[in-house]
């Protein structure tokens, strides 16, 4: 576990582990844009999280007040970069506009980092999917289903679709069950707030 | 290692498979920020890292090789045993579980003997009546009926859940609930002197933890290192302290605080009974606290006087939860006064075992001895405490099952 003091020091330490990671990974991030992305998403997660104050219920808990990453807190960071680089790759030159792309970029890894942080149990497919959504938009099942399994690697429809199940059932540490995906009113899913 | 726990106190297995109970369901998650966790009413103490983070970390601590982040673990423990003790010891947090339990006993909103005649589950009862109980349509009819009753009373809890409250016990113990909330407020509230009762009951933790583990030497740079890292409600306490007594913190803290917690409102009482040690004329603490506390009546704001756990028990005899652990104090088998188990760390290393629920993220065992059968019970009370069980989850799950049954009640009816 590593404990931080500041805000500041804990992002520069989410930043260095993206860039740190083996760059024949998917998980290694180098494209500053995305980095900064990626850094502003979890910041504003934290910031949120960090405000919402829980009941003791009697019980007499040691808790920190500074930062820190855990080690089961990596994979979930490895997962937000892997769909971050991968978004990046697939919006290239004439896709999404490079504003678009980072501004999705930060809301998908807000969207995790969050849900990651209130208790959410989530798995690197899962994450993948998420990320999937909320950076192509509102898709028909059929159509995700095909791209993402396209797009993602390794990924079948199957294996989509099984995730998509799982993110409408999301259980957070008081108890609230979740839904991070949604059909909206045209039919199309789209990845939710939460 | 000097000053640390001894751990195999910690380490006895216990055997967790069970056919009916997965007791591991019982485990709370923590906020990630969150080390470590004593549950007083279950009397379990909770850390925030796997069995096998835990099993590295003793293996470590048995060859002498502690890393920095195994160091902060065993202080964690020790911060939680320390308030197993301040509950074990100390009137006001003894009274304090006990009054909490009175409550929860006498409160839920679900109850065995309550079926409205009216509802669904009651008419099916009534129906069930005039079957044999062999029959297969009783047999279906029962299922239902319990299925029914799950539903009724998931209608209760939700209409009994505060605001914003998604668990299962939150709803189904709202007066147990209300009063842990009001107790929050409460034990948060802070005075004039800046002390809160939840600041001395922290405070005396942290600090307990760092001159066991450390002892006197340098005791005020390593808890200013620690206190830098912790949010104010740990730290309060300490720095009220020093700013009274200076160079007699590590002296007179957790001797002032062990008296101000036999008082009904220790953070009035901290302040006049530290001033009272401090004036003490032999300015030897051994000597100095059972003069100050022979007159703690008669100190200004003390309050009234609870005394010791062991002085407190008679009036609730229903919580039974540390009776063995008390009869130990009462016969002196833990080698100390209450007082001083409290007031000097070193009287820690004379109590033979802590009794009390040892768990991990995924893993359980009973210090001390605890049988298992115990350890189990009191993991269901404290998973009850600390909310454990989602109700939205049980909704759901319900409504699947009533959903199915629905299904099968068409198929059957329409011969498909």
């Amino acid at each position: 576990m590593q404990k931080f003091t500041t805000q500041n020091e804990f992002l520069n330490a989410l930043s260095t582990h993206w860039q740190s990671q083996p760059s024949t990974t998917a998980a290694h991030t180098t494209d500053a844009a995305i980095l900064d992305a990626l850094r502003a998403g979890v910041q504003q997660a934290d910031t949120d999280v960090r405000q919402e104050e829980q009941s003791r219920d009697g019980a007499l808990g040691l808790r920190i007040g500074g930062w820190i990453i855990r080690p089961e807190d990596l994979p979930v960071l490895d997962a937000i970069s892997v769909g971050a680089a991968a978004a990046a790759a697939a919006f290239g030159p004439g896709g999404m506009t490079a504003v678009a792309v980072v501004a999705a970029v930060s809301g998908f890894a807000s969207l995790c980092w969050k849900a990651w942080r209130k208790g959410a149990s989530l798995s690197p497919d899962e994450v993948a999917v998420l990320g999937f959504l909320k950076l192509h938009g509102p898709m028909a099942l059929e159509d995700l289903k095909k791209m993402a399994a396209a797009q993602l690697d390794g990924f079948s429809e199957d294996r989509v679709e099984l995730s998509l199940k799982s993110l409408r059932d999301v259980e957070l540490l008081n108890g609230d069950l979740v839904d991070l995906v949604r059909i909206d009113e045209s039919g199309r899913w789209r990845a939710r707030p939460i | 290692m000097a000053g640390s726990p001894d751990l195999s106190t910690y380490m006895a297995e216990i055997d967790n498979t069970d056919n009916t109970i997965d007791a591991h369901e019982f485990i709370k998650c923590l906020r990630p920020d969150q080390l470590g966790l004593f549950e007083p009413l279950s009397g379990i103490l909770l850390l925030n890292v796997s069995e096998d983070e835990f099993q590295a970390m003793a293996a470590r601590w048995s060859k002498n090789e502690c890393t920095d982040s195994d160091i902060d673990l065993i202080r964690t423990i020790n911060h939680e045993t320390y308030h197993f003790m301040q509950t074990v010891c100390s009137g006001y947090m003894y009274k304090r579980q006990c009054a909490a339990f009175s409550i929860f006993n006498g409160d839920s909103v679900l109850s065995d003997d309550a079926v409205p005649a009216d509802s669904a589950s009651g008419q099916l009862l009534k129906a069930l009546e005039g079957l044999e109980t062999a029959s297969p349509e009783y047999q279906r009819l029962s299922a239902v009926t319990k299925l029914l009753r799950q539903h009724e009373d998931l209608g209760k809890i939700a209409a009994n859940a505060a605001p914003g409250d998604n668990s299962y016990f939150g709803g189904a113990f709202p007066k147990f609930f209300a009063h842990l909330a009001a107790l929050e407020l409460a034990e948060n509230e802070t005075n004039e002197d800046g002390l809160s009762i939840l600041s001395i009951i922290e405070g005396t933790a942290v600090a307990h933890a760092q001159l066991l583990m450390g002892g006197t030497v340098g005791f005020e740079a390593r808890m200013e290192a620690e206190c830098s890292t912790l949010p104010p409600v740990y730290s309060a306490l300490y720095r009220v302290t020093q700013g009274l007594c200076g160079d007699r913190t590590s002296e007179l803290l957790l001797p002032a605080a062990s008296m101000a917690l036999m008082c009904e409102r220790p953070d009035r009482a901290y302040i006049p009974i530290l001033r009272a040690l401090i004036d003490a004329p032999s300015h030897d603490v051994q000597q100095d606290a059972p003069v100050v506390a022979d007159r703690l009546d008669s100190l200004p704001g003390v309050g009234t006087v609870l005394g010791f756990a062991v002085d407190v028990r008679s009036q609730y005899p229903d919580y039974l939860v540390y009776k063995p652990v008390l009869d130990q104090i009462e016969s002196n088998a833990w080698g100390a006064h209450p007082f001083w188990l409290l007031a000097d760390p070193a009287t820690m290393n004379g109590v033979p075992s802590f009794p009390m629920g040892f768990l991990t993220r995924d893993g359980f065992r009973g210090g001390g001895g605890l049988d298992r059968d115990i350890l189990i019970a009191r993991m269901f009370l404290m998973s009850v405490v600390l909310r454990v069980r989602s109700r939205r989850r049980t909704e759901k799950a319900v409504r699947e099952q009533l959903g199915a049954w629905a299904q099968g009640v068409l198929v059957r009816l329409t011969g498909g």
